[in-house]
Formats: structure tokens, C-alpha cells, sequence
């Protein structure tokens, strides 16, 4: 990736108790090339904020837990402010690979506004039952939002400079991913979808903060009622 | 109704027989009962007295459904007891909607006060 542009791009990671997984994520990101890297501390009671900039990234904090949505959003609100042109989200438990930045980055490159990182929905590589829950939630953001996206998810994704200025989806949980669905289609936004890895760890299988049937259900009413 | 078991009531005056449902009932309103009366032994605060208010009516109800009626007649309403528990039920429902529409709110302004405390601190962090 070219200086110039490597220089506008920031790498935004919400956190919440990742103190064992952040640091490698954030070497994993700056080895990929990515130096300006926000790590936004969702209230998190460990030392993800100390791993975080131990490991070289810039850190925001949350006082008090606010949602996987509401730390995204302080992120890019902040990479924003520094001057940022394109923004890249990804997950800060290792699911995502740092070498598949420069594949979400393409399609902003070439014009596109938003770009969707899409897991293999493979039972070698994933769980069933996420599989099915996947599969159930893209229909629903189908029959809101009229848009057929293979992973809607998945938080890798990368925002070009158009999208950062008009997204807004004004939610706090797990249904962000859901509503910028809905944003890109409310704005008409220009948006592909390329394959990414998911990296099962037994650490994201197992870790106490980690979605379930409930926080499904959950984000469900949150995405259909408000 | 043949499952109903008949009791002898407290007063003898009220033949009832109560069915399952209505023990689940009165169990279910004995419990928010003792929660409530926990809570305002603790706290000395009126609220909790408002939900033992309802639990209680409940738990009456429940064991005593004939009440209704007494009560329906008594008040000179007849069948528009009905009425009157079906437009409290609306107006729960609308009180639950605008509740609901409050905690958003609240929601939307902790997460803004939230977030610009944490880029001024961020911004006081580059300034250093």
C-alpha cells in the first residue's frame, strides 16, 4: 500500500475483556502495515487498555459498558477526528486475520464506499449453530433492508471517505452490523463483499462475553422494534 | 372443570374450587409479594408497596376469580368490569410504549456523554 494513502487509512478494534487477545491482534494489524490503530476500551474491568498500547495502538476508553456498536462508533468518531479518510473495523478476540485488510481495502480503492468482510460459512471452519443463526439473520436484514449480503454480521469491514460521513446507525449493541445494512441502502452507497478468513480460537469460542441465542434474540428486537 | 379440587375456603361463606392455573397464579403473586415487602423493609421507600399493591390484588384474584364480580356489583358496574380492566390494560401498554421510548433516550444520551468523555481524554492524551 502506498505511504500517502497507508497514512489516511485507520484500523479501528472494539474491546471488552480482550486483554489476552488484543495485543496480538494489534502486532498482527501493525505487521500487516496499519499503523494508526484505535482500540476503544468498552468498559472492560482487565488490562485491555494496557495490552492495547503496550502493543502500540492508541486507546479510547468508555467509562461504563455501552455496546459493541456504541465502541465502534467512538472509534471511527475519533479516527475521524485525526484526520482519517478510510476506516477499517475488525474484531478484537483474533477472528479476524490482519492479512485480510488489504482485501477489504480494494474495492474502497477502486471507488466502492463500503466494503463487507464475508466468513466461509463452512461446518469444517465454523460452528453450526453460528452457521444457522447467520444464515436466519441475513434473511431478516433481507426482508428489512431489501439488501442480499452473504455475511451481515461480520464486523470486518472497511468504510470509505463518503460512508464516514453519512453512516450513522445510532445504535449501541450488536445489531450495528445489522443497521449499516440498513444505512448503506438508505444512502445508496456503492458496497462489495470479499472472502475473509475466521480464525476459531478456543479462546473466542469459550470467552464469557461471546454472543449467544439470547444476545441473538436480543439483537433481533433491538434491529425490528427501535 | 373437572380437575378443579374443591377447598374449604378461609370464610366458608364462597364455595370455590381452584384449578392449577390458579395456584400457579397465587404462587407466582405470593413470591413478587415477599420480594416486595423485602424491598421496602430495605430500602423504607413507598415503591415497593405499589408492586405489592398489585401482587396482592392479583394474588386475591386469583384465589377468589368470584371477587371480580362482587366487586363488579357492588360498584354498580355490572359487566362493564371488563371494560374498566381492558382500558387499564390499554392505557399499561401505552404507559410501557413511552416508558420504553424514555430508556432509550437515556440510553442514547449515557452513550454521547460516554463518548465525547472518552475523546477528550483521548485528545488530552495527544496533546501531551
Amino acid at each position: 500500500m502506498k505511504g500517502d494513502v497507508s497514512s489516511r487509512i485507520f484500523v479501528v478494534i472494539p474491546a471488552f475483556n480482550e486483554a489476552r487477545a488484543i495485543g496480538p491482534v494489534v502486532r498482527s494489524v501493525r505487521e500487516a502495515g496499519f499503523s494508526h490503530i484505535f482500540v476503544v476500551d468498552d468498559g472492560g474491568e482487565d488490562e485491555t487498555l494496557h495490552e492495547a498500547t503496550r502493543a502500540g495502538a492508541y486507546c479510547l476508553r468508555h467509562g461504563v459498558n455501552r455496546g459493541k456498536g456504541a465502541a465502534v462508533e467512538t472509534g471511527i468518531e475519533a479516527a475521524r477526528i485525526s484526520g482519517a479518510e478510510i476506516v477499517v473495523t475488525m474484531d478484537g478476540d483474533g477472528q479476524h486475520s490482519a492479512r485480510d485488510i488489504e482485501k477489504l481495502l480494494a474495492p474502497i480503492m477502486e471507488g466502492k464506499d463500503v466494503c463487507l468482510g464475508v466468513r466461509a460459512f463452512d461446518p469444517k471452519v465454523m460452528p453450526r449453530g453460528k452457521i444457522a443463526a447467520n444464515i436466519i439473520a441475513n434473511a431478516f436484514i433481507y426482508a428489512l433492508y431489501g439488501l442480499s449480503v452473504r455475511d451481515s454480521q461480520s464486523g470486518f469491514r472497511a468504510y470509505g471517505k463518503r460512508a464516514l460521513g453519512l453512516i450513522r446507525p445510532d445504535c449501541d449493541g450488536y445489531e450495528y452490523d445489522s443497521r449499516v445494512i440498513g444505512e448503506i441502502e438508505r444512502h445508496g452507497l456503492a458496497w462489495a463483499e470479499v472472502p475473509i478468513a475466521t480464525l476459531y480460537t478456543a479462546y473466542s469460542n469459550n470467552k464469557k462475553q461471546r454472543q449467544n441465542f439470547l444476545t441473538g434474540v436480543k439483537t433481533a428486537c433491538a434491529i425490528a422494534f427501535k | 372443570m373437572r380437575d378443579r379440587v374443591q377447598i374449604a375456603p378461609f370464610t366458608g361463606a364462597i364455595q370455590t374450587m381452584i384449578s392449577f392455573y390458579q395456584i400457579f397464579l397465587a404462587g407466582v403473586a405470593a413470591f413478587f409479594i415477599t420480594a416486595s415487602l423485602k424491598s421496602f423493609f430495605r430500602t423504607r421507600r413507598p415503591a415497593p408497596l405499589l408492586s405489592l399493591l398489585a401482587s396482592l390484588s392479583i394474588f386475591v384474584f386469583a384465589i377468589y376469580p368470584d371477587i371480580a364480580h362482587l366487586v363488579s356489583e357492588t360498584l354498580g358496574m355490572g359487566e362493564n368490569l371488563n371494560t374498566l380492566i381492558f382500558t387499564g390494560f390499554v392505557i399499561m401498554t401505552a404507559a410501557l410504549i413511552y416508558l420504553s421510548g424514555r430508556i432509550d433516550s437515556l440510553e442514547r444520551d449515557l452513550t454521547r456523554s460516554v463518548r465525547g468523555e472518552s475523546i477528550r481524554e483521548f485528545n488530552r492524551s495527544k496533546d501531551k
